[in-house]
């Protein structure tokens, strides 16, 4: 039976198609040579034999469909082909169910047997240079390329594009760009499009993937390097070509394929190349001769044109490819044919070509998967010097490696194509000398060193510097430490130290006695304290006391200009040991408020000794001791408290402990502040010579340690037993105690501190130790004996520490500040703020009191004249044009007083007058005095009011003429008082003269000539001067008789007049008038009252300040200087009295003189000297009736009622 | 139906690029295609680099058809 091949072919071009390659050309031969091969073989055997049947198809898919179908119709056993398209032949295969077996197709898609159960191929897919892509680059970690391939018209290299960007998405690879080209690239002859390409890609790659013709690789290569980024190895590029190596000629692959030599800049990029091509064919040559001959015969007859030259065709690998096809079908059908199948059932062929493996026309054998897909063999090149087919040596790419299959197992169940790995048998020379990586360190941005790799960074180098400097330092320090250890910063020459013995006495003396003039002054200021005043005082008072302890207790010296104190040390050597080193250091450096400062040592012999910080006031025992410093609760809970802080420092410091807290290691600085002492350098007083035997050291040696607990007492000398925190404790119990009894570590015990010692260390019953009595602290505090019975506990353990301490006694502080002189300043605030109030209180008090005697002045004198006497300023002497003036008297008093007891009389006058004054508060009238029975009043000043004073007068006269008809005698009711009147208008001057007794005074003719009005009346009878009359007259209303004229002595004749009476429609008017008058004084009074009121208002609600309470003392103080003499005189004896008296009267003489004077400086008469001496003799007179009648004059110097009313005139 | 509407843009994609006469036909390219499949078929008997440079110079008019010996005879010489 004879099967016919239907050969699938494009060996010619279509009209108007001017370059494709027709592949057929060069391969068409080689099926030829396979049909006759297999006629000749084991198929003739089986009586079968094949024969071919061409179908050109130009190349074109749709061409190659056609030609599918119609080698169909002529009954073909099976397809050889097709060419560059198989995916729908394919297809077209299986549905007439005869087998294809491609030469050429690489296409992915007919793999899947499940729509192509009838193909198979003999040239491998594009899926396996895909593995091996993937494959290098996995194993150089190049996991970020770019691809760029050639999509040209043929569409020749667009699937195999495909397959590999699915399958390096599928690895893992991330593609970052992926860039084409769309025409052949001829180097040398064309523009070079990688030009544009690599500048629009190499800022965002580093690996290039680039699949084309090998000969146009060169462009991306020489692109790369002109542009210089190749030259540090930090670029790359991988080929991908599906031409099989050509190793006759390796130097072709750094050329274009058009030209003849290659340029050295190409050569150089090639060192940044890798190829992955199929591997070359081996012994080639032979099959390639019997392809061209078959060529040259029918049924193709392909001309040769080299046939002159002697040359023949190149054949390309398809040409094996198609032999291969042509063999496998034959041998599959004989197979099946052996077993019994259909020959033309094209699944049964295809499945007996899967699996199969044979030796190809390659040369080397081929396997056929489970797929129907050849299996490829890839070759890894590399630039590098390689022996040509003309046996040179040239520079070219040449084979570095290969890649191996895994899993390829036929009995692999897995449908997982398999993997390939990379395998190179010869070592890469690459740019550098390392790999290049697919990204940059820091990212194509930069952005890992940024967000990462900079931070990583800086924290290393931080911590580096972290640990190097910790480490500096902890040496640094250590180092430190021995050198201060080392440098002896304590130690003092005691050269340095002033203490010679004489000037050591003057310095201490002079330096005692200047600290004690500084306190007193700057103390008292800042506290007031009684107390303190009293230390201070005492201090002062006991200069030599004070001395007497420096001297004895704390030796002082001059160290840099300071006062120190010096304890002398009793060695004879001091060995400076480091232990020693440290205690010194450790109490230089300690440094507290309550801790005395420990300044330096001297260590040389035989001056050794401990210079630390002065504190004037000595120890707390020298304190204790001193009776005339007392203590209150206050000082001693301050004291306390400073002892307890100074403890607890110690306790938490380096130095543990105390360890002979004592009352006389507790010093007391100026300030009463407590600071703690010889503690520390136990090592620095070990060997302390003792070597002191007398009973009275002795027992101040057993007396100090009382103070120390029983436990430590128990070990050994104090001189060799350290003490302890609690052992402080107990201490500070003693102690605690001493400062409440201040009798003391035991208090009054009646033993010796020989014995009370032996009694603290032999206690009779360990559960009652022996302890000092709490008797004596039944009035102190409760927490204290409460503490006290704490701290002293026979087991250590059982003590408080010092924290437990200080919470148990705060009670002690309660209200109370942490330093002594806070609490002094807040007693000082409270008092302050006590005396603020009472001040205020007091200040109240005393405005209170100086409105009453203002009101008393202003009843005794004008309220202007009284304002200026209370300035201090004189008052001088106004002089008004015109007054009215009246006098009164009262006839036949000097015969009733003569009848009459003396209390009689004062009743009578003070009921008479305080009658009148009454009625004349009515009018615009001031009472000037009274003189015994005499009655004197005037209008018209200190307040001038035009002529209205004459009416006043008058109206005021008629008024009180009238009462006096009404009057009763109280001792004598029946007898009928006879009052004579005498009114006159005229000049006066008035004012205060002298400064003894002030008095306001009227002075001039006026008031002569109306008192001899008066005298020269008649009783119940108003006697009124012409001048007066015209006065009256011209105002109206008043009626007059006249009386004549009399003679006056010193006037000479005068016509006088009676007045009788005032009309009452006059009376009304003058009284509405007068009340209208009054009415308007009252409302300005008003108003300056509420002035006033809100003022006082506006202090209250205000802030006092300090300065206005420091001013009103001094003025209440003036005020009472000036309240002083009133008072005196108010309550004086009798005899005083008299004294006054004559002083007044002397006083007045020189006013009367002095009015003289001043009339004579005006040009006075002779009449005027006369009537000035008649002045004066009128005086005598007045002094004489006032002489004689002692018991008259004498009541009206007393307080009377008249207060009221006098107030209610001056008002008006 | 899947497969032929993949193979419609290539068929239109193929017609569009290799067809179109009225097209502007880069003639310098396909010289050159032609000179380099001439190279690959009579390899070193083929003078590639003066068949290049010839279409350079006529532009691509003249366009060496490896089957026709005529023309690619000014491009053949013997091997040393």
């Amino acid at each position: 039976e004879v099967f016919t091949l239907g050969y699938l072919t494009a060996s010619q071009r279509r009209p108007g198609n001017l370059d494709y390659n027709r592949p057929g050309l060069t391969i068409s031969g080689a099926i030829s040579l396979a049909v006759e091969e297999v006629n000749a073989g084991r198929l003739r055997d089986r009586g079968h034999s094949l024969q071919f049947v061409v179908a050109e198809t130009y190349g074109e898919e749709v061409v190659s469909i056609r030609q599918t179908a119609a080698l169909w119709t002529q009954q073909v056993a099976a397809y050889i082909g097709p060419q560059e398209t198989c995916v729908h032949e394919g297809r077209m295969a299986a549905a007439f169910n005869l087998p294809m077996i491609s030469y050429y197709c690489t296409h992915r898609d007919p793999s899947n047997k499940a729509d192509f159960p009838t193909f198979a191929r003999t040239r491998p897919p594009d899926t396996q240079i895909s593995k091996s892509v993937v494959a290098l680059l996995l194993a150089f970690n190049w996991t970020q390329v770019s691809f760029l391939y050639l999509d040209d018209a043929s569409g020749q290299y667009q699937p195999v594009a495909e397959t590999i960007l699915s399958t390096l998405t599928d690895a893992g690879v991330s593609i970052r760009d992926i860039r084409t080209w769309n025409t052949i690239y001829h180097h040398g002859f064309m523009d070079n499009p990688f030009e544009a390409l690599v500048e629009q890609t190499y800022a965002n790659t580093r690996i290039y993937l680039i699949l084309g013709h090998y000969y146009e690789h060169v462009g991306l290569m020489v692109s790369l390097q002109r542009r210089g980024i190749l030259s540090k190895g930090d670029y790359f590029v991988v080929g991908i070509d599906i031409e099989q190596y050509d190793p006759a000629k390796p130097e072709k692959y750094l050329r274009g394929l058009l030209l003849e030599d290659v340029e050295p800049l190409a050569v150089q990029a090639f060192q940044s190349y890798l190829g992955i091509v199929p591997t070359a064919s081996v012994s080639f040559a032979t099959f390639a001769n019997e392809v061209n001959k078959y060529m040259e015969r029918p049924p193709f007859n392909f001309p040769n044109p080299l046939g002159p030259f002697g040359g023949v065709k190149q054949i390309s690998a398809e040409a094996a490819y198609l032999y291969d096809a042509v063999h496998l079908y034959a041998k599959a059908l004989m197979e099946v044919l052996d077993s019994g199948g259909r020959p033309r059932n094209g699944s049964a062929i295809v499945a007996a070509i899967k699996g199969s493996r044979y030796r190809s026309a390659m040369g080397y054998h081929v396997y056929i998967d489970e797929n129907g897909d050849a299996a490829g063999n890839y070759t890894v090149l590399a630039r590098g010097s390689v022996r040509n087919g003309r046996n040179q040596t040239v520079l070219g790419l040449r084979p570095v490696g290969t890649f191996i299959h895994r899993n390829s197992s036929l009995s692999s169940i897995s449908k997982a194509l398999p993997h390939q790995n990379l395998k190179l048998f010869s070592p890469i020379d690459w740019v550098g000398g390392t790999r290049p990586a697919a990204a940059p360190r820091c990212g194509f941005g930069g952005e890992k060193c940024v967000n990462y790799t900079g931070e990583i960074s800086a924290a290393i180098a931080g911590g580096a510097l972290l640990l190097l400097s910790l480490v500096s330092l902890v040496l640094y320090r250590n180092w430190r430490y021995e050198q201060e250890l080392d440098s002896l910063l304590w130690k003092i020459d005691f050269r340095e130290v002033q203490i010679h013995e004489n000037e050591r006495e003057q310095q201490s003396q002079k330096q005692t006695r200047h600290l004690l003039n500084h306190l007193p002054r700057r103390l008292p200021p800042q506290s007031t304290h009684p107390l303190i005043r009293t230390s201070q005082v005492s201090l002062s008072s006991n200069p030599d006391a004070d001395f007497r302890y420096t001297t004895i207790f704390t030796p002082i010296g001059l160290y840099k200009g300071q006062l120190y104190a010096i304890k002398k040390v009793r060695k004879k050597s001091v060995d400076i040991t480091r232990e020693m080193k440290k205690e010194l250091k450790l109490l230089r450096d300690a440094r507290h408020d309550n801790i005395c400062a420990f300044i330096g040592a001297c260590t040389d012999p035989p001056n050794i000794c401990i210079i630390s910080e002065y504190c004037t006031r000595g120890s707390l025992k020298d304190i204790l001791e001193n009776e005339d410093v007392k203590l209150d609760n206050m000082f001693i809970a301050s004291m306390v408290a400073d002892i307890i802080r100074g403890v607890i420092y110690l306790h938490d410091s380096p130095i543990r402990f105390h360890g002979a807290l004592c009352t006389s290691n507790c010093l007391v600085d100026s300030r009463w502040v407590v600071k703690l002492t010889d503690f520390g350098l136990f090592a620095f007083k070990q060997g302390i010579e003792d070597s002191s035997t007398d009973m009275q050291h002795m027992s101040a040696k057993c007396l100090k340690l009382l103070y120390r607990a029983p436990e430590l007492l128990r070990q050994g000398p104090s001189s060799l037993v350290m003490g302890t925190q609690r052992g402080d404790a107990y201490s500070f119990g003693i102690l605690l105690y001493e400062m409440h009894v201040r009798r003391g570590p035991f208090g009054e015990t009646g033993l010796t501190p020989m014995q009370c010692l032996q009694k603290v260390l032999q206690p009779q019953d360990y559960l009652n130790p022996y302890r000092p009595s709490l008797q004596p602290l039944e009035t102190a505090f409760d927490c204290v004996s409460e503490c006290l019975r704490e701290c002293w506990a026979e087991r250590p353990e059982d003590r408080p520490d010092f924290k437990t301490i200080r919470t148990k006694l705060r009670p002690l502080r309660k209200g109370m500040r942490p330093n002594i002189f806070d609490n002094m300043m807040a007693m000082m605030e409270k008092y302050a703020n006590n005396l603020e109030a009472l001040v205020d209180d007091r200040t109240d008090q005393l405005q209170e009191e100086k409105k009453k005697t203002d009101a008393l002045l202003h009843e005794m004198l004008p309220r202007c004249v009284a304002d200026q006497l209370k300035k201090g300023h004189k008052v001088d002497p106004e002089h008004y044009e015109q007054v009215s003036i009246y006098f009164s008297d009262i006839v036949g008093f000097t015969a009733m007083s003569a009848e009459c007891t003396p209390l009689q009389v004062v009743d009578f006058l003070n009921d008479l007058y305080t009658c009148f004054d009454s009625i004349i508060g009515h009018y615009d009238v001031y009472k000037v005095e009274t003189i015994g029975d005499a009655y004197m009043v005037v209008s018209g000043l200190p307040l001038r009011n035009g002529d209205l004073h004459a009416a006043e007068i008058a109206t005021m006269s008629l008024h009180l003429l009238s009462a006096v008809s009404e009057f009763k005698i109280r001792h004598r009711p029946t007898n009928r008082l006879l009052l004579r009147i005498g009114i006159h208008s005229g000049p006066v001057c008035a004012g205060v003269v002298g400064l003894k007794m002030p008095r306001y005074c009227l002075f001039g003719d006026t008031v002569n000539t109306a008192s001899r009005m008066e005298s020269s009346g008649v009783p119940l009878k108003i006697h009124c001067s012409w001048q007066c009359r015209q006065l009256l007259d011209r105002l109206g209303g008043y009626h007059f008789a006249e009386r004549g004229v009399i003679s006056m002595k010193g006037k000479g004749d005068q016509r006088t007049y009676w007045l009788l009476g005032e009309d009452e429609e006059a009376r009304t008017r003058r009284t509405y008038e007068r009340s209208q008058r009054r009415g308007s004084r009252a409302l300005n009074k008003f108003i300056q009252g509420t002035i006033k009121q809100a003022q006082e208002q506006a202090n209250e609600y205000g802030i006092r300040s300090s300065l206005k309470q420091k001013n009103l003392p001094r003025n209440s103080l003036t005020r009472s200087s000036s309240l002083e003499s009133p008072k005196k005189l108010r309550f004086a004896a009798g005899s005083l009295l008299e004294h006054h008296r004559y002083h007044s009267d002397e006083a007045l003489l020189e006013v009367d003189s002095y009015t003289g004077l001043r009339r004579s400086s005006g040009g006075s008469t002779q009449s005027r000297y006369e009537e000035t001496t008649l002045s004066l003799t009128l005086s005598c007179q007045s002094i004489e009736i006032v002489g004689g009648q002692h018991n008259k004059r004498r009541p009206s110097s007393y307080p009377t009622a008249n207060t009221p009313l006098l107030m209610n005139h001056v008002e008006v | 139906l899947v497969h032929f509407g993949n193979a419609l843009p290539a068929i239109s994609h193929y017609t569009h690029k290799r067809f179109d006469s009225m097209g502007g036909i880069d003639f310098v390219q396909v010289c050159l295609n032609n000179c380099v499949q001439c190279k690959t078929m009579l390899g070193d008997y083929f003078q590639g680099q003066t068949c290049a440079l010839s279409c350079l110079k006529f532009k691509g008019k003249a366009i060496p058809d490896c089957e026709d010996i005529a023309s690619i005879a000014p491009f053949l010489n013997a091997l040393e």
